[in-house]
């Protein structure tokens, strides 16, 4: 095995997936969602290891999401980035976790927001890529990131507020 | 929504600097600044405790959900990759992508490569002026070179390609409901300039059969998308032949674009919310309907065919100037000139990225043309003509014995600094639609590459139009770059489609500060959402057109694709005595808004009119090659009230004539073979009679008016056909013969000849191997530049992203931006100014850039690859289209 393939395979160890579930997100098909993967991956190996090692997963991020995009749009399901047509696209019956109410009320309240806020906060806490990957990924700027987290989250904690907040239980997630 | 609190900072802001900071994200003086207050405002620490319950929460609930893993069979085929083709996306030229991606150059290798190769190169250039015919032209011509910046279309290598929209057929044979038929006809008369369109289209389709021996499209053009298939009502309409005036005609036809938009109902949202609001309203009375006809009818007299349609796009006929003899009224040719380009670039676009063949409609072929850089003098400093007129004549290498005649006008260039003072208001079209990247953003980036161009003498304001019109900027001077460019970077898509007065706004502006003897014009930017506040097409032309006349003149610039409306744009861009172009990407925008500036802002001569005078001593029949559109009548040619295009400074406009000799058999032309071949005695006599004995075989009259005149000016220059053959035709020539070959094909001309890709390609290299090894090197340069671009682009972009960048790493960047692909690149940057820590020297990088591109722009002296560039990337266009019709 060459070192390329190690990394490669590497790589998929990592990111399978965290990309799986960011590309069903996107397609809202298990089987279209893993092809879209594997498409991102075999794309590692005309890449340029050197180039891309130390972004890695913004790269993959990115090539992902393109690829989604080209599938969602030979498959004529949206010609748009319009946000309502891709919450459209969000997959329908997945199934939600019950172990936690809150969890629970926030994810409600998080399929209310636009798509491509929910995108973001999926890459920002899923794929636990920084603003500026963020932006790599989504072809925003940084501030763009920045703005439109704070957005999502003020809308998620207008939303939770009458329920009431868990800060003391919160304050360690956060912590870095 | 913005309060402001007691420190003068909004409230918003700080609440996001916290979430930045709950995330880490928050860095340096920012940080300490927030830590210091969170120390002494409980208020915010609770913010502070709030936000990170809900982020707390997030991860809690992305790390529950459940995941899936690749199949093993998958997992196997990426171990297996190394050796598979690429499946993603396919490349004309595959190898060449692996052969350089291969190469993994870092960024100071590269930089350091290409700086010898630089010079090498150039001497390599010198040293084939003994062989290369085109050397002197090259080496005399005073025009910008070629920037390794500028688009090379055939090496698109970057795996992350722009999303485009793909065109979805109508749904064909759909069952329409009543229902249906009123909400599109409804938002019809409710004043929605988009779906207004498209109705006339869907009428236009009546005349269609009835133009039929002009020829029409073959749906076999559209290879990667199909038409949309033609529901019964649309045959229906066809037979309704050309009379197309019958309320049942009318009811066909609409049923047939209720359908179409029902079918992509999926696509554009926005519009169907549009439609089912309308739809409540609707009631049309035939008296309503008839008027709406007629009016149509008119327009579509004046278009004179049928208007294609995909999905949202259209496009305009797909007529062919058919052969004519040189007797009576035909033994002149009048058309009006046009300089745009925007037919090419978007054809470029969609074989390109889209992978697929442009629909007929689309090429037009004198945009095809003129695109390219040709090596024709510009006039003599003294001249009295504004441009001069080349001309050559040789064989038609799609039909061998005819003759092919090319013109070519060239206008006089105008330095930036000679430029008189300019008045710019943008129109900006920042409805929801152009919230892609290959729109809002890339026009923000062409915008602002245009104000780093202008003089401090020049001012600019900005209007935008969506939900609501609004002067986004006041008329500004340039001295004041730093605001315009703010203001350029606060635009933000979104918005519905009911605005109104947003054109109106745009003319007020300009005529507020209107620079009398100076350049004044309104530059309306859009992805083909006309609701600019007059939605009615012919109100607006007038409109348009009465604000012509006071001088205010309207530029068009095109972005996207999906809701394209390119025949529309290019009529009002005519009106308006402008120009039209198709934005891309940053490379097309800095051809259009740098590099060919001057051009577009200013105009040298109005109403340029062409007439051929042929001589039928040598003239048996001829044809014009491409200009369907501008066809003018002979007599309008000394009616000066009669409009016409302009051409700017330093401009060039190609005019190709396709001419059969006598004694040529011409039976087999479609204008011919079902005649009888021989005309009436008489007229046979009374011509050779009256032949004037000349060698001319045709005699080009120039008519055209100075910018601020009204009484046009006419020039003549004759031509005399010196019988040569393909082989002594110049490289320009040669070249200009394959765009047209090219384009015949594509637009599935019945007049083709011979013409096929092959042909065209290999004229096209015919051409370019006049330039012996300087076209070698080029070729290699080019392919080297390329492959580059990418690796230092990527290099670029990890120093600038890396954390603990120096201002070393830098200094290196800004001595790499020679080579560099410049999407990536800005992008890259305008990442590093967000981030405060990068900011000043990302600030410099983009400053020097811009002041190089700028340089660029202006040209170097003595050298010009832009032709051989532009060839380069014509010739693998076409192998493109070749892939892709297989």
């Amino acid at each position: 095995m060459t070192d390329k393939a190690g990394w490669i395979r590497a790589a998929v160890d990592q990111f399978e997936r965290p990309l799986i579930t960011y590309a069903l997100r996107m397609t809202g098909e298990l089987e279209t969602a893993r092809d879209v993967v594997q498409d991102t991956f075999l794309k590692l190996w005309l890449a340029d290891q050197a180039g891309i090692e130390d972004h890695l997963a913004p790269w993959l991020y990115r090539v992902c999401r393109n690829r989604a995009l080209d599938v969602l749009r030979k498959e004529g399901r949206m010609t748009t980035f319009d946000d309502d047509r891709l919450s459209a696209c969000a997959p329908k019956g997945t199934p939600q976790q019950d172990n936690a109410t809150g969890d629970h009320t926030l994810l409600d309240s998080m399929r209310t927001l636009p798509a491509r806020q929910q995108e973001i906060l999926r890459l920002k806490f899923q794929g636990g890529l920084t603003y500026k990957q963020i932006a790599e990924v989504m072809d925003l700027t940084a501030s763009n990131v920045g703005f439109l987290i704070h957005t999502s989250i003020k809308a998620l904690r207008d939303q939770l507020a009458p329920h009431g907040d868990q800060p003391g239980e919160a304050a360690t997630g956060a912590a870095r | 929504m913005i309060t402001n609190n007691d420190n003068g900072t909004p409230e918003w802001d700080v609440d996001a600097q916290l979430t930045a900071y709950a995330l880490g994200e928050l860095e340096g003086d920012d940080k300490i600044a927030l830590e210091a207050r969170l120390e002494s405002e409980p208020a915010l620490r609770d913010q502070l405790e709030s936000i990170r319950g809900v982020t707390a929460q997030l991860e809690s609930v992305f790390a529950t959900e459940p995941t899936h893993a690749l199949t093993s069979a998958q997992r196997d085929a990426i171990e297996q990759g190394e050796h598979a083709a690429p499946i993603i996306e396919v490349k004309p030229n595959p190898w060449r992508l692996n052969r350089w991606l291969g190469v993994g150059v870092t960024a100071a290798a590269a930089c350091v490569t290409f700086i010898l190769f630089m010079p090498n190169f150039l001497s390599g250039e010198r040293e084939a002026s003994d062989v290369a015919i085109m050397t002197d032209d090259v080496a005399d011509s005073a025009m910008a070179p070629g920037s390794d910046r500028d688009s090379m279309v055939g090496l698109q290598m970057s795996a992350d390609l722009e999303s485009y929209s793909n065109i979805v057929p109508g749904a064909a044979g759909e069952g329409v409901t009543s229902d249906q038929f009123v909400g599109v006809a409804t938002t019809d008369v409710s004043d929605s300039g988009d779906v207004d369109v498209t109705g006339v289209n869907a009428l236009e389709i009546d005349i269609d059969g009835a133009l039929s021996e002009q020829g029409r499209t073959s749906p076999s053009v559209f290879t990667s998308t199909p038409p949309p298939s033609p529901p019964s009502g649309r045959a229906a309409g066809q037979r309704g032949g050309g009379s197309g005036g019958s309320h049942n005609n009318f009811m066909t036809a609409y049923t047939d674009e209720a359908s179409d938009v029902r079918g992509s109902s999926g696509l554009a949202s926005s519009d169907m919310r549009d439609l089912s609001n309308e739809r409540q309203k609707v009631v049309i009375d035939d008296e309503t309907r008839e008027k709406l006809l007629e009016s149509q009818r008119r327009r579509e007299a004046q278009l004179g065919a049928a208007v294609q349609k995909f999905g949202q796009e259209t496009y305009g006929d797909v007529v062919h100037n058919p052969f004519k003899r040189p007797i009576g009224d035909d033994m002149l040719s009048t058309v009006s000139v046009d300089v745009d380009r925007a037919s090419y670039s978007l054809g470029t676009q969609m074989i390109m990225q889209q992978n697929r063949i442009p629909p007929a409609g689309a090429v037009r072929i004198e945009e095809w043309i003129n695109s390219f850089t040709y090596n024709d003098a510009p006039p003599a400093e003294d001249a009295e003509t504004p441009f001069s007129c080349t001309m050559e004549v040789n064989q038609a290498p799609w039909a061998t014995n005819h003759r092919l005649v090319r013109i070519g006008l060239k206008g006089y260039e105008v330095a930036a600094d000679d430029r008189p003072a300019t008045n710019l208001v943008f129109l900006i079209d920042v409805s929801g639609s152009m919230n892609q990247p290959n729109k809002l953003p890339l026009l923000q980036r062409s915008l602002k590459a245009l104000v780093n161009e202008l003089t401090p003498d020049d001012r600019v304001a900005m209007v935008t139009y969506a939900g609501n019109a609004g002067v986004a900027m006041e008329s500004t001077f340039c001295t004041r770059r730093d605001q315009i460019i703010r203001s350029i970077d606060r635009l933000t898509a979104g918005g519905g489609t009911n605005g109104a007065g947003g054109i109106q706004l745009a003319y007020e502006q300009a005529q507020k500060h209107f620079i009398e003897g100076g350049i004044n014009r309104v530059i309306l930017a859009t992805d083909g959402d006309f609701n600019v506040g007059i939605s009615e097409t012919e109100a607006l032309e007038k409109f348009i057109a009465e604000k012509r006349e006071s001088g205010v003149y309207l530029s068009v610039l095109g972005f996207g694709t999906g809701n394209y409306k390119d025949d529309k744009m290019e009529r009002l861009s005519n009106v308006g005595n402008g120009n039209y172009a198709y934005i891309n990407s940053l490379d097309e925008a800095h051809e259009v808004l740098v590099r060919r500036l001057s051009g577009t802002l200013m105009t040298i001569a109005k109403d340029v009119k062409v007439q051929i005078d042929f001589n039928p001593k040598f003239v048996q029949a001829y044809r014009q090659i491409g200009y369907e559109n501008r066809v003018m009548a002979n007599a309008d040619f000394r009616n000066d009230r009669k409009d016409a295009g302009d051409i700017g400074a330093g401009h060039a406009v190609t005019f190709l004539y396709e001419v059969v000799p006598p004694g040529v058999d011409i039976g087999g032309l479609p204008e011919f073979e079902a005649t009888d071949a021989e005309p009436s005695e008489f007229i046979a006599e009374a011509e050779a009679e009256n032949i004037v004995d000349s060698d001319r075989m045709l005699v080009v009259r120039l008519r055209y008016k100075q910018p601020d005149g009204d009484e046009s000016v006419e020039r003549r220059f004759p031509l005399v056909d010196d019988g040569r053959m393909l082989d002594d035709a110049s490289a320009d020539f040669t070249f200009a013969s394959a765009v047209a070959a090219f384009g015949m094909v594509l637009r599935e001309s019945p007049y083709k000849g011979n013409s096929s890709m092959s042909l065209a390609k290999s004229l096209a290299t015919t051409g370019a191997d006049r330039f012996g090894q300087l076209q070698r090197d080029v070729e290699n340069y080019l392919d080297y530049v390329n492959a580059s671009k990418h690796a230092i682009a990527n290099e670029i972009a990890q120093s600038l992203l890396a954390e603990d960048c120096s201002p070393a790493e830098f200094a290196s960047v800004i001595a790499m931006t020679e080579t560099i692909d410049f999407d990536t690149f800005t992008r890259t940057v305008d990442q590093a100014t967000a981030n405060e820590e990068t900011a000043p020297l990302a600030t410099m990088v983009r400053d020097r850039v811009e002041l190089g591109l700028g340089e660029l722009g202006r040209g170097l002296p003595g050298l010009d690859f832009q032709p051989i560039k532009e060839r380069a990337a014509f010739v693998r266009l076409i192998e493109r289209a070749e892939s892709l019709q297989r």
